[in-house]
């Protein structure tokens, strides 16, 4: 619903209270108040509204403690954020996850290779691990021509299947279970 | 050298946590008074506080910096409490017991400090003006509400106040001239003449 229009004296009595009018028509304002009452009534109104708003904002704030705000903030922000991140989508999928940890310790030659990108169902990459490189989200990619099925693997919870790239990176491509 | 909020963003934009929390520190108690006096409730306004900050960091990428950056703070700290308010009032029906529970876990939580430091008469009373305020404020609607927090208290421009609710500058002017009209007939009927004479700056009528 939107709100009734202002007519002109309204519009200039306002704009004159608030300090948004220029000097000029701020003295018009003011030859204006000296023979309307009724207008000095309505900024006198305006006024015990600004007034009774200005002492309420200082009478909320005390009593109140700010000391740990700012930390409180800030301790959310990781977890918050980080629930966004693929790399941590993994507690969502913990069987196939924990099955393909335990399955990478007991392969440490695999575990050991240069690069090794998992991705996770449809094509979202869940974790990117090179030594010095990030776990993160990842643009989408597609598999073409110059990878090298080396493995596949079924475990309880769903099955990998690991390739490998030209440029020597491997891919392990997680899908687990509907059931 | 201080940093202005153009540079906090940026660095925070880049990744410097020190940089948000400074903007953290630098507006806490604005948005605390913003959000508590949308929603007179010190819990859920220290709630609403927090969530603002942990939004705007979430999406810290997409402020480019056009507008102020308290606009945008503002904006999506009065989202938040109108998402508050709707979602309280549908909870303000299961828990009859609210206003002893809200108590119990301000204390709990710490929110309240001694006030042996300011003189307790004084300091009740204007406790008591305070919220008798948000009480009348309650009474608004919400964009009514709004606009008066972030002039009245935040001291928005009209330009500010049209880039943080979104609306054109006709708008704001006439939003605001009748949100005070509206605050100042609940006000007369929430606070004594005593207390109407001294908020509006007549000592005469305040001891009279």
């Amino acid at each position: 619903m939107s709100e009734n229009p202002l007519n002109e004296n309204e519009q200039r009595l306002i704009a004159y209270f608030d300090g948004e009018l220029p000097e000029a028509e701020a003295r018009e304002v003011e030859a204006y108040l000296e023979e309307h009452p009724e207008a000095v009534e309505a900024l006198a109104s305006f006024s015990l509204v600004h007034g009774a708003l200005a002492s309420a904002g200082d009478a909320w704030e005390e009593g109140v403690d700010f000391e740990g705000f700012s930390a409180a903030v800030m301790a959310r922000i990781p977890e918050e954020q980080g629930a966004k991140r693929p790399a941590d989508t993994r507690e969502e999928q913990p069987g196939l996850w924990a099955t393909f940890v335990a399955w990478l310790a007991g392969h440490p030659a695999f575990a050991a290779a240069a690069t090794v990108m998992v991705v996770l169902g449809a094509g979202s990459v869940l974790y990117l691990n090179t030594p010095g490189s990030h776990i993160g989200p990842m643009p989408a990619f597609q598999l073409k021509g110059g990878a090298t099925q080396i493995e596949d693997l079924s475990f309880e919870s769903g099955s990998a299947v690991v390739y490998k790239t030209e440029s020597d990176v491997t891919i392990v491509w997680l899908t687990e279970d509907d059931s | 050298m201080e940093l202005d909020d153009k540079q906090l963003v940026t660095r925070a934009q880049a990744g410097d946590r020190h940089a948000f929390e400074a903007l953290v520190r630098k507006y806490q108690r604005r948005i605390f008074r913003l959000a508590y006096g949308m929603l007179k409730n010190q819990e859920d306004a220290m709630d609403v506080a927090q969530d603002a900050f942990v939004r705007v960091h979430q999406h810290l990428d997409r402020f480019k910096g056009d507008a102020a950056f308290y606009t945008w703070l503002y904006r999506i700290t009065t989202n938040l409490c109108i998402d508050r308010i709707r979602r309280n009032r549908g909870e303000q029906v299961e828990y009859e017991d609210g206003l002893a529970r809200e108590d119990h876990t301000a204390s709990e939580l710490g929110l309240r400090r001694p006030a042996a430091a300011t003189n307790p008469a004084k300091a009740t009373l204007r406790h008591e003006l305070g919220e008798q305020i948000a009480a009348a404020l309650a009474e608004l609607p919400e964009k009514h509400r709004e606009i008066l927090l972030l002039r009245e208290i935040e001291g928005l421009s009209y330009e500010e106040l049209a880039q943080t609710l979104e609306i054109k500058k006709g708008t704001v002017m006439s939003r605001l001239f009748h949100a005070r009209k509206k605050m100042q007939a609940i006000l007369a009927s929430y606070l004594s003449p005593e207390e109407l004479a001294r908020l509006q700056g007549d000592p005469a009528k305040e001891t009279a």
